[in-house]
């Protein structure tokens, strides 16, 4: 919609200047009465001042009739091919400028010569090539069209160029006849060359600074965006090294736990025939919290090591992480009942839940609120909603949450990318709502386990 | 297709349609009209008036000011006027900004002209036609003016470079109309003065 307003509004102020431009030789009778008053003023008391006066007025008649037609053409074009610098753009250029130039000269007489038109064209297109891509195209455009429609119109008084089709209209060649009377030709051939110069080379150069500055830009922006892969580059490094750290010291712990494993093994071997059944028990359970822990190790260390767990126990080892006591927040859970287990990989399932949770106890700042967790299977899937009433999320920035990096608070911002990470590899998908001021909403979706009805089967690398 | 194609094309038709007047024949050769100064054709008083109302017309007023002839210079003058002249001299070279300035159309300008030229036959008195805008006006309208003028004129002045054009020539050369070429507007003084004196 936004593309369609962008092209529509050039388009229609091209078919109004357009609308304009082909009716100016009629509005402009008081202009060219003033040219022939000064044109014959001169003749009359051979004065070089006074056809100076006139040859002025026609440059500015004829410059800002030109300046119309080339730059509506330019607008409606433009409207209807969006890439300016492309040759189909610049052969529509070319045909619709001809064509209304020619209109002009069935209807006003105007310039019976198409040769300078197609040379204008020629020039303006070449340096149009140097001022694609950039913001203010339609004034740049503008500024080169005004310099250049300026350096062509002078060429049309000059005497010698009056052989090579230039100046062929009906002021252009009344000037001229005048300027021979007077001056023999000495006055306009060297006037209007130099102004041709200046106008023509302020084009060139006008356009090779826009370019060299378009030039600057985009280097400038390609360097912010080579900065920033960079340093995305050096946080993934970080993280990566990070995790391994955590990776091999987590592997190394399996070490003195299996050596204690050994040892209670052996002291049961040595106290089996004793009738203490305190210390069977002490060492049942102490066999029981290293087999826990060994599980757990597992689970931080295979993503995919996976089991089945009931989802209130899932939930009560979820809260027991979260810190709420000194916190104005009230939680609220609602778990539908008879729910499947659900199978997942209990350590990094919770965390990621707890990551959402810890999000929006943040969000209050320490304000009062409340946060709502519901647990409800929906068709094949397990759902757990998490609402809370904080100042939820701008719109803006409903797109960047997922990135790894993205954060408005300061921290790591690899939160919400570890979650959407660990729903997806249980098969599952997360989605969020949000509106300012009022809410924030974050559904997951879990298929139920396949011992239940679920449809995936998981690799255990242990 | 290459995006320059579109440039260099233009260029291209640009140049073509610049040089397509250097590829005309060139009727300075083929035509030989090129005569002495003629004996005088006129007499004053002198009515220069011009056909066509191109604005730069009242160049010829300046020079028979320059030559001190007796007469007046009348744009829009009638053949009603005629009658306290002796001689006509007409400069041809229709303009349409020019009408418009005059607020006349050129069919309006085209009678004017014939009623003169009528009236000066029936009167006999002698006619001079000019045309002195080079090639540079050589429209439908002013060439129609001259096809008019011709069959009625004594003595034709312009510029050498409407050599190039061998319609205004031949025109002349079919009615047997002296014809005198000069190379600048500043030349045409003498074969005008010698028209006269």
């Amino acid at each position: 919609m936004a593309e369609y307003k962008n092209n529509t509004i050039p388009g229609l102020i091209g078919i109004f200047l357009l609308t304009y431009g082909l009716f100016f030789p009629s509005l402009s009778a008081e202009w060219v009465s003033f040219i022939i008053d000064r044109l014959q003023e001169s003749m009359n008391i051979m004065d070089s001042g006074q056809l100076l006066i006139a040859s002025f007025a026609y440059i500015s008649r004829n410059g800002f009739l030109y300046f119309l037609i080339y730059f509506s053409t330019l607008l409606i074009v433009s409207a209807l091919a969006k890439n300016t610098n492309s040759t189909a753009f610049s052969l529509c250029y070319i045909a619709a400028t001809i064509t209304a130039v020619f209109f002009i000269n069935q209807f006003h007489g105007e310039s019976s010569s198409y040769a300078p038109h197609f040379l204008s064209l020629g020039l303006l297109l070449a340096l149009n090539t140097y001022i694609t891509g950039q913001r203010y195209y339609y004034l740049t455009f503008a500024v080169i069209l005004f310099f250049l429609i300026t350096a062509m119109q002078c060429l049309n008084l000059i005497p010698v160029l009056s052989k090579w089709s230039f100046g062929a209209d009906d002021l252009a060649v009344s000037l001229k006849t005048a300027d021979s009377f007077i001056t023999e030709d000495q006055l306009f051939t060297a006037l209007y060359f130099v102004l041709f110069a200046i106008f023509f080379l302020i084009a060139v150069i006008f356009a090779l600074l826009v370019h060299l500055f378009n030039m600057q830009i985009t280097t400038l922006k390609r360097f912010q965006v080579q900065e920033k892969e960079l340093k995305e580059t050096r946080f993934a490094l970080t993280e990566s090294k990070v995790y391994e750290e955590i990776h091999s010291l987590v592997h190394d712990l399996k070490t003195p736990l299996v050596s204690v494993r050994g040892l209670i093994s052996l002291i049961e071997m040595k106290y089996e025939k004793s009738e203490d059944k305190k210390l069977k028990d002490y060492l049942t359970r102490v066999d029981h919290s290293i087999e826990k822990m060994n599980e757990m190790i597992s689970e931080i260390l295979y993503e995919n090591t996976k089991k089945e767990i009931h989802i209130d126990e899932f939930l009560r080892y979820v809260i027991s992480h979260l810190a709420l006591d000194d916190q104005k927040i009230r939680l609220e859970m609602e778990v539908q009942e008879n729910l499947p287990c659900i199978h997942v990989n209990k350590i990094r399932f919770a965390r990621a839940i707890a990551n959402l949770l810890e999000n929006a106890i943040i969000s209050f700042e320490g304000k009062a609120g409340f946060i709502q967790i519901d647990v409800k299977q929906v068709n094949d899937t397990i759902r757990f909603q998490i609402r809370d009433n904080g100042p939820g999320i701008k719109e803006e920035l409903m797109q960047e949450i997922w990135k790894e990096g993205f954060s408005t608070k300061d921290s790591s911002g690899i939160g919400l990318s570890f979650v959407k990470r660990v729903v997806e590899n249980h098969h599952g998908s997360i989605f969020v709502s949000s509106t300012p001021g009022s809410h924030t909403q974050m559904d997951i979706y879990l298929p139920v386990s396949s011992g239940q009805g679920g449809a995936h089967d998981d690799i255990d690398y242990r | 297709m290459k995006k320059s194609s579109a440039v260099i094309g233009c260029f291209v038709v640009g140049f073509l349609l610049a040089a397509s007047p250097f590829g005309g024949q060139d009727a300075t050769n083929a035509i030989n009209s090129y005569p002495n100064l003629p004996a005088p054709i006129g007499e004053e008083s002198v009515l220069l008036t011009s056909a066509g109302q191109a604005p730069e017309n009242l160049l010829l007023a300046k020079i028979a000011e320059d030559l001190h002839l007796e007469g007046d210079y009348r744009p829009r003058a009638l053949a009603s006027d005629l009658y306290d002249y002796r001689t006509l001299v007409i400069i041809v070279g229709s303009s349409p900004y020019g009408l418009q300035y005059r607020n006349r159309t050129f069919t309006e300008e085209m009678e004017r002209t014939k009623q003169l030229l009528n009236e000066a036959e029936l009167r006999g008195l002698p006619v001079i036609i000019l045309h002195v805008a080079e090639t540079k006006r050589q429209d439908k309208q002013t060439v129609e003016l001259i096809k008019a003028t011709a069959p009625h004129a004594d003595y034709f002045l312009g510029l050498k470079s409407i050599s190039s054009s061998s319609e205004i020539i031949e025109l002349m050369d079919a009615a047997n109309v002296p014809v005198t070429l000069v190379k600048d507007l500043e030349d045409l003084h003498t074969p005008l003065n010698s028209a006269f004196r």
